[in-house]
């Protein structure tokens, strides 16, 4: 199926992008690979004669791509992820102390706020933090607001 | 166009029936249960299109197969995302504490003593001993199968990649 070449197309485009010029950034090279796997399918379902629906073809591209997305951002940022990747690396495993000692709630925070200031989401000024961009704060409204709708408290 | 219509409408009966159950009781293995929730609704969803809306098969097989996979999408995209959506996303948290104190801004102590290790750190690896992705035992947590399978999965593209730990 068509959609599953242009997944195809645009994780192989992303991981060349990346690695021949890492200070591309990953978030561009995602963008890139999205939009050559996006212009990949167009083209091959533009191009045959009576398809019956590019819309669920192209939704299910986006979805899949924005699931590919998630995946390389996972592991970036997921808490999980990283706790399963200490302990990986330890053969005998790890205490909750040993883990702590690692990988904590200071590292969480720090690489976050880091993070954060440089993508321009939130400023320090005399040692405090104010929102910059209100894009993230959105965000957050809306994520906590279905969270809100799925749990009871 | 029904096609796309009837994949969606299908999902959010899906993803209805799971705010229902949630708040009912909310299942000890998360991930599990949506994935029912998910299979069941849309063998249901087909079901009802394919006897009772449109009861001829003929030419009908690539519509069902774009049903499939577009649904297969929308059900990958959602469980990727359950866990950030569930466990709160520490970047969220810190941006909605920032934005709701308006004008006063926040020192980064502040938001250290709202999120420490208890917040952040403890309940991510009560879930993965829940999920079975990591046990518990002597003092120690070690790697179940299931722990180990996607780690490496993420260790092998990282490596690929060439971009450090995260998190």
């Amino acid at each position: 199926m068509y959609i599953f070449i242009g997944i195809l197309i645009n994780i192989l485009s992303q991981v060349l992008i990346f690695r021949i010029k890492p200070g591309f950034g990953l978030l561009n090279s995602l963008i890139l690979g999205f939009s050559i796997g996006l212009a990949v399918i167009l083209a091959v379902l533009l191009g045959i004669a009576g398809h019956s629906d590019i819309y669920i073809n192209i939704a299910a591209y986006v979805t899949f791509s924005y699931s590919y997305f998630h995946f390389v951002n996972m592991g970036q940022t997921a808490r999980r992820i990283r706790i399963l990747r200490e302990i990986y690396e330890v053969k005998d495993g790890l205490s909750y102390a040993d883990l702590l000692s690692k990988y904590n709630a200071k590292a969480v925070l720090d690489a976050r706020i880091e993070r954060l200031i440089s993508k321009k989401q939130i400023m320090e000024e005399n040692n405090r933090l104010y929102i910059w961009n209100p894009v993230m704060a959105n965000v957050a409204k809306i994520i906590l607001w279905i969270r809100s709708i799925i749990f009871k408290n | 166009m029904l096609p796309f219509l009837f994949t969606i409408g299908v999902f959010l009966f899906a993803f209805l029936l799971h705010i229902v159950i949630w708040r009912i009781r909310i299942p000890r293995r998360q991930t599990e249960a949506l994935l029912l929730i998910f299979i069941i609704t849309f063998a249901l969803g087909v079901f009802f299109l394919d006897r009772i809306v449109l009861p001829s098969k003929v030419a009908l097989w690539r519509a069902y197969l774009e049903i499939s996979v577009f649904y297969l999408s929308l059900v990958i995209a959602y469980l990727l995302s359950y866990p950030a959506i569930a466990a709160l996303s520490p970047s969220l948290v810190i941006c909605d504490i920032i934005s709701r104190s308006k004008t006063h801004g926040v020192s980064k102590s502040d938001v250290e003593l709202l999120l420490n290790d208890e917040v952040l750190i403890k309940p991510r690896i009560e879930d993965l001993v829940n999920d079975n992705m990591v046990c518990y035992s002597d003092g120690k947590y070690r790697l179940a199968k299931k722990g180990r399978l996607l780690v490496s999965i993420f260790v092998l593209f990282r490596n690929i990649l060439r971009i450090p730990k995260g998190g």
